[in-house]
């Protein structure tokens, strides 16, 4: 071994980090080679002062700094109960105003909590809570709305034959619905066919009665608005999540996303027994808590 | 039906778990072993109490050392802290937990010079604040050129940049393998190597004054 890389491998050689072969080497050098020894002298005395210096300095946390610790964790694990025992996620409880309300509370707060709960931007976090507050009002407004139309389904066949005999449900509803505005904001082509060339439109008949949807389709398209209204927030907060992802916990990451696979999972089964049972009003309600699951994990990780 | 057996198993293998990591508990006083972890994890507060006290000190130091507050050091530790029980989950090796402490040590640290930067604080990181050297009451020489020493170590840590100094600290105060600092930063070895010289040449040249001048008297 020369000096070049006896100098090169000395500090590797002091902190045990070469092998049993090489340090063997380093070794022998350094008994042969005064310059070389000097300079491990030197290294050593340095390190020992170092040394001297953390131990003078390091500082003993303050006695009352594991009762803050303490407090907050405490604080941390009442939130989590209280979120937990809801079957719905705080952010998302569509059929309870109160829940709404809390739920949007806990958003703020969340975003408020903490030194750096600041850091995510605040427009952002708004941007997400308002296409979360857009889902649970539309939801709530269909579920009002469904509820109204039960009531003067009930008034009007109490009224018995003053007015003008209405059609059976089943023939208010166009055999071939046309898209909805949502549906055809979004690119997706109506099945019919007609509407394929500004030409092959058909004619519309102002005379005609507003087109009533069923229950069934009113509370699909509902959902369809939800999900759009969620896959909005969740991409917006996807990109509040990749601007801060290299300062995140390398563990931490994993596990959000193999949570997030997992829900994930949960949403696409969800969306299949929707498309297997349409009728199916769990179905729906299950795709829907799987997103604000989503949605609430997402901003766990955009907060932290 | 099944999902319920299921979930009554899993209850029972983590109760189990605890129960074994309870006994190691006890004996754990020194070192944190992985039962102290495991205990922890399960949400055992005085499982994390030992973690705390086990760590609270060099985590501290760590974070002292970059921003030279102790207010600010302590608000930052407790936020290490925090993180570190909220996600002690998703710690994979037990026997890491030094190193993944550090790790969201750094990131916290890293976040707040961030803020810092954003608030454009008056009083921040790397503020000498804490720096001045206090003149009050007449020193013994030798206290007195130990003091001096002191500073200019503290002030040519500050010198270093970001990396530097944290590879520096890490490896030279608390004493970690290349392979730990390199989980702590995400940096490669090769990286770390020769930050490491090129800090320890910096300070070497900036303290090499009071050196000689200890060496002479």
């Amino acid at each position: 071994m020369n000096c070049e890389r006896c100098k090169n491998e000395l500090e590797d050689f002091l902190y045990d980090e070469l092998g049993e072969a090489r340090g063997a080497e380093v070794r022998a050098h350094l008994a042969d080679c005064a310059v070389c020894a000097d300079l491990r002298d030197e290294i050593e005395r340095e390190n020992e002062i170092f040394g001297r210096f953390y131990e003078q300095t390091s500082i003993e946390p303050a006695a009352e700094m594991w009762g803050a610790i303490r407090a907050r964790i405490n604080s941390e694990a009442r939130e989590r109960a209280r979120i937990d025992r809801g079957a719905w996620s705080p952010a998302f409880r569509p059929l309870d105003s109160g829940g709404l309300k809390a739920g949007l509370q806990a958003l703020f707060r969340r975003a408020r909590a903490g030194t750096f709960g600041r850091l995510l931007a605040p427009a952002t976090l708004r941007q997400a809570a308002f296409a979360a507050l857009l889902v649970a009002l539309s939801v709530t407004a269909t579920t009002i709305y469904l509820k109204l139309g039960d009531d003067g389904a009930k008034n009007s066949a109490r009224k018995g034959e003053e007015t003008a005999p209405s059609r059976p449900p089943q023939q208010s509803v166009t055999p071939t619905p046309a898209p909805s505005i949502d549906i055809a904001r979004s690119g997706e082509k109506p099945n019919n066919g007609l509407s394929a060339t500004k030409d092959a439109k058909p004619p519309v008949d102002r005379a005609a009665p507003p087109r009533q949807l069923t229950d069934q389709e009113l509370m699909n398209r509902q959902i369809a608005r939800a999900e759009r209204e969620y896959q909005k927030a969740i991409r917006m907060l996807d990109q509040a999540i990749a601007k801060q992802r290299d300062r995140l916990d390398p563990a931490l990451i994993k596990q959000y996303e193999s949570s997030l696979a997992l829900i994930d999972d949960s949403i696409n089964a969800s969306r299949r027994a929707l498309r297997e049972r349409p009728d199916d009003p769990a179905a729906g309600q299950f795709l829907l808590a799987a997103y604000a699951k989503k949605l609430d994990l997402m901003q766990d990780i955009a907060m932290k | 039906m099944n999902d319920s057996i299921a979930a009554v198993k899993n209850e029972k293998t983590k109760d189990e778990a605890c129960r074994k990591a309870d006994g190691e508990v006890r004996m754990a006083f020194a070192e944190i072993s992985p039962g102290v972890v495991s205990r922890a994890k399960c949400g055992d507060e005085d499982a994390f109490h030992l973690i705390f006290n086990r760590y609270g000190r060099p985590v501290l130091s760590f974070i002292h050392n970059f921003v030279h507050d102790r207010e600010l050091a302590e608000e930052l530790a407790q936020e290490t802290f925090v993180r570190a029980h909220r996600n002690l989950g998703g710690l994979k090796d037990d026997l890491r937990l030094s190193t993944w402490l550090f790790g969201i040590a750094r990131n916290v640290v890293r976040e707040a010079a961030r803020q810092a930067r954003k608030d454009d604080m008056k009083v921040g990181l790397d503020e000498p604040e804490s720096l001045r050297l206090e003149s009050k009451g007449i020193l013994p020489e030798g206290a007195l050129l130990d003091r001096e020493l002191t500073e200019a170590i503290r002030k040519a840590l500050i010198a270093l940049d970001e990396d530097k100094r944290t590879v520096f600290s890490l490896k030279i105060f608390h004493e970690k393998s290349y392979e730990e600092i390199s989980a702590i930063t995400g940096h490669s070895i090769g990286k770390l190597k020769t930050d490491l010289h090129r800090a320890r040449l910096e300070m070497r040249k900036r303290i090499a004054p009071y050196l000689s001048m200890g060496a002479a008297t």
